[in-house]
């Protein structure tokens, strides 16, 4: 076939869409990524769209769990004062109008935490705020910086280019005070004031209890359609056609519509039997046992393509109905087994509803509920929900990717993701 | 019983082995025990209905699991017990609850409110009052009450002080302050909560209890029940009179003024005479449903042509990477949908959002995504369409697939465009095993409660809606919203509506089966 130019142009029109297309699915994931560095938690950074102006990895630090030291740029003004005092963190400064200053440490801080790190310097600024470039300025404006670094005594050996203070040491030192330039509107005193924000949330507890949820609800779930779909399938018994459609008619009930139901359901079984009380994860896997029509459907399509003869002559040679079912059926179906125990787990990891309403400890919270714990009216952590999602999306997604070939059959069969 | 299939069922051929069969016994024994426990248990406690169904389940749990007749419901009774518990137990459950006035004020039974009153106490004017002291004994405590006479009396035992629990204790009388450390003052606010629920009853039989911080004094109960009349309630103190109304299950007093906590009665068909007749609902309730039924067409319909269209161009041959387009265009169906629907959250926001930003840079408009329903509903609309694409494109890839290429063949020698071939040729042979599949979306959609609720939490607050209503709520939003948000959390009123929503699930769901022409037990 002659390829003419019109044809060219229309690959070429494809592409285009669907490239343009692919800019829009991306973006909002590339967002989620730069925002998890940003510092602070704005949504917009004006300077750029996703890379991060001044990145940091403490919202990173917090969604693993650790404590994260950082430091806040802050200043103060000194023209014509005295002596100014202020807590940078690591102890009490004091600033003298000739330069001079003392350091008394007293950090506020666990040991855990070290290294602190602060800085002083000497800044002319403009009308605006802005620092100016005087004599002996860096590219920053700062006129003398003079990083300082408080540790245990031992580590003193590892900061050559930094002051150092142990806790409950002292320090002086002296700032030159360069001429004011023409343009200057005031004179500040610049310093690092140093921080240690601990973990607002038990991200990686989110994470592992998503995990041992999804993976007992799937195992049950699996175990248990698989057995039913045995019988609806291989084994005869009075009303299972009308029972299947039922079961199916039932599967279309989204458990949200019952959930006032579900929860005092759960209130009155807990006072009884222990494992079944709210706020515990074995309530929730068992609350999740009531879908699994679909599955069930999905299996008895595949045992459908397996031809029953050898089952048959199995049970001609004395096999019970368990054995021919366990060393003969089951080993035969492990692909319809993998989509469900996956669909059924990526259903679990993002369900949300029941979840919310059976689990209010925060410890014991998934993270599909967590999450939002980082989103509230007042207080919004966009950055460290950020960094939480990226953290626990990315093995989700990745099991999702490669697990998404088996899926299309298993779609096919008329699952719609939850 | 007609599938030819089916294997017969020779239990007799199932001749186990004898520690197997013992096994059997005494796991089937041991659990019979168990759930038997449990019921007698929830009898103790005046749990009728769930005693009786705990019954019913240990009675056929048994009996299936030890007759050999029952041999092949082993393998459907703990999914068909699932089914029923935690689906069609909830849904009947919430049925009845539909007849009944169940509600942040009407939580209790009629017994369990009375008996809320009836346990209120009060201290009268006057009445002889006892300071507190706390004595350490080993890690347990005394408490010592002195009269305002200068009487002292002791508790008999040492009381750990752990537990919230009421409980009773009686008192001696000492001559001199006991030979034991005293706790330091502030213990009696540590131990604050365990002192209120102590009752202490001095030696000629008088009932003392807490009613200061420091202070114990005789109390009366502030209620007494009409002998003659169990529905009527009288206060000792100032001689108020309550009429237990079972008409809407509150107590009155004679002015008209209801008492809480009112107790749970039957009201008929009065929640749903609310919903289908109120100013503040009927129009909240039929804008949502519209709304909803909205929602739910143009995503399925919208969703289905931009999966289509994707597919279709990610199967031309000539287009290179077409693996790489497929994956990357799957994504939004592989990252978890809390965390997608939580950044267009943010992307959306109105005064802080990136979107706003970039809008206001290009356009100098900043639309409201927060707070006009237009918007609002616009948007959910938008990131809807995204997180549902992905699911219509798998599908579409493989409804493509099984298209025969000798049908574009011959048309393209006719001289067929690609416009042409696709609604001449794609498009019917697609529909056809699409539609079930589009009605289940439909269904999902239908109720996509995790969506508006991470979103938009089915703000803004419909403007004369009362109890309040959402612009952007579903109808399943709606219910949850008048189970668990207001301030009534009126489970009754939610369950109502849940009930539309019952009705509505069916159809569709009947429809599904109709579509999706589902045989059990006849194989091809």
């Amino acid at each position: 076939m002659v390829k003419s130019k019109s044809h060219n142009f229309r690959i070429l029109g494809v592409h285009l869409f669907l490239l343009t297309f692919l800019f829009f699915v991306i973006y909002p994931l590339m967002y989620v990524v730069s925002i998890s560095f940003r510092s602070g938690h704005t949504l917009v950074d004006p300077e750029n769209f996703l890379i991060p102006s001044s990145p940091t990895l403490e919202h990173w630090a917090l969604a693993l769990e650790q404590n994260y030291t950082g430091m806040n740029p802050l200043k103060k003004d000194i023209d014509g004062v005295d002596t100014v005092s202020f807590n940078n963190g690591l102890g009490t400064v004091t600033y003298y109008a000739d330069g001079r200053w003392t350091l008394d440490a007293d950090p506020a801080f666990d040991e855990a935490d070290y290294p602190l790190e602060s800085y002083l310097a000497i800044a002319f600024l403009d009308n605006f705020g802005e620092r100016l470039q005087a004599a002996g300025s860096d590219e920053n404006g700062f006129i003398d910086r003079q990083k300082i670094v408080l540790d245990v005594a031992d580590n003193e050996g590892l900061y050559e280019d930094a002051l150092f203070i142990s806790p409950d040491g002292q320090l002086s030192g002296q700032l030159s005070l360069p001429d004011r330039p023409a343009d200057a509107d005031r004179a500040t005193l610049q310093y690092g004031d140093a921080y240690v924000s601990t973990p607002p949330y038990p991200v990686l507890s989110w994470l592992m209890n998503t995990v041992k949820v999804a993976t007992i609800t799937s195992i049950l779930v699996l175990l248990l359609s698989t057995t039913s779909a045995y019988a609806f399938g291989r084994l005869g018994f009075y009303g299972k056609g009308p029972m299947l459609k039922t079961l199916l008619v039932l599967q279309q009930f989204p458990n949200t519509l019952f959930l006032t139901a579900l929860y005092l359901i759960f209130e009155k079984l807990g006072s009884f039997i222990g494992f079944m009380s709210l706020n515990t994860h074995s309530a929730l896997i068992i609350g999740y046992m009531g879908s699994m029509a679909l599955n069930i459907f999905m299996i008895i399509g595949y045992f459908d393509t397996i031809d029953p003869s050898m089952e048959e002559s199995a049970a001609i040679d004395g096999a019970t109905p368990w054995q021919t079912f366990y060393r003969i059926l089951l080993p035969l179906s492990v692909p319809i087994l993998a989509v469900v125990f996956i669909l059924t787990f990526i259903n679990i990891v993002n369900e949300f509803p029941l979840a919310s309403v059976l689990i209010s400890d925060i410890d014991k919270m998934t993270l599909a509920v967590g999450a939002q714990q980082f989103i509230q009216a007042q207080n919004q952590l966009w950055g460290d929900f950020a960094a939480a999602a990226v953290l626990a999306g990315i093995p989700i997604t990745i099991v999702f990717l490669i697990a998404q070939r088996f899926l299309v059959g298993g779609l096919t069969a008329g699952g719609v993701k939850g | 019983m007609a599938n030819p299939n089916a294997i017969p069922m020779v239990p007799a051929a199932a001749a186990q082995e004898k520690w197997k069969t013992w096994l059997q016994y005494i796991i089937v024994g041991a659990l019979t025990v168990f759930f038997s426990y449990v019921t007698l248990l929830m009898y103790a406690q005046g749990e009728v209905l769930y005693g009786s169904l705990i019954m019913v389940f240990t009675a056929v749990f048994t009996f299936i699991f030890l007759s050999e007749r029952a041999y092949v419901w082993r393998y459907v009774f703990p999914g068909l017990i699932g089914v029923f518990a935690f689906v069609i137990f909830p849904i009947m459950y919430t049925l009845g609850l539909t007849f009944t006035n169940k509600s942040n004020l009407h939580l209790l039974s009629f017994d369990q409110a009375k008996s809320y009153f009836l346990d209120q106490t009060y201290i009268a004017d006057g009445a002889q009052s006892y300071e507190i002291g706390l004595y350490e004994e080993g890690s347990a405590y005394r408490v010592v009450l002195e009269s305002e006479q200068g009487t002292l009396f002791i508790t008999e035992n040492a009381l750990p002080l752990t537990h919230v629990e009421p409980i009773s204790e009686r008192l001696t009388e000492i001559q001199s302050e006991p030979d034991l450390p005293q706790a330091e003052r502030r213990a009696t606010i540590t131990y604050r909560n365990e002192l209120d629920s102590l009752q202490l009853v001095l030696p000629d039989g008088t009932v003392l209890a807490k009613s200061k911080l420091r202070e114990y004094s005789q109390n009366y109960p502030l209620w007494t029940e009409n002998p003659d009349d169990p529905h009527q309630l009288t206060n000792q103190k100032d001689g108020t009179v309550l009429n237990a109304s079972f008409e809407d299950g509150f107590f009155y007093d004679s002015e008209g003024e209801y008492y809480t906590p009112g107790f749970q009665v039957n009201i008929g068909f009065d929640n749903y005479v609310r919903v289908l007749t109120e100013d503040g609902m009927l129009a909240p309730f039929l804008q949502i449903f519209t709304w909803t039924m909205f929602f739910a067409i143009f995503t399925v319909v919208v969703t289905f042509f931009i999966g289509m269209t994707l597919a279709s161009f990610v199967q031309w041959e000539p287009i290179k990477g077409r693996g790489i387009y497929q994956v990357l265009l799957i994504l939004p169906y592989a990252v978890p949908s809390f965390i997608l629907i939580m950044i267009f959250r943010a992307l959306f926001n109105q005064n802080f959002g990136q979107i706003n930003y970039v809008l206001e840079l290009l356009f100098n408009i900043s639309p409201e995504w927060n707070s006009d329903p237009n918007f609002t509903r616009t948007m959910i609309l938008i990131v809807n369409l995204f997180l549902g694409y992905p699911y219509m494109f798998i599908l579409s890839l493989g409804m493509l697939q099984s298209i025969p290429k000798d049908l574009y063949e011959a048309s393209s020698l006719e001289g067929a465009g690609p416009l042409v071939n696709f609604f001449k040729i794609t498009l019917p042979l697609v529909l056809r095993p699409m539609l079930p599949l589009m009605i289940a979306s439909f269904a999902f959609n239908f109720n996509n409660f995790v969506l508006i609720q991470l979103l938009t939490r089915g703000g803004p607050i419909i403007i004369g809606s009362n109890p309040q209503a959402g612009e952007t709520d579903l109808l399943v939003n709606y219910a949850f919203r008048l189970a668990f948000m207001g301030d009534t959390r009126d489970f009754a009123l939610g369950a109502t509506v849940s009930t539309f929503i019952f009705m509505m699930v069916g159809l569709f769901a009947v429809a599904y089966l109709k579509a999706a022409k589902i045989e059990v037990g006849i194989k091809k």
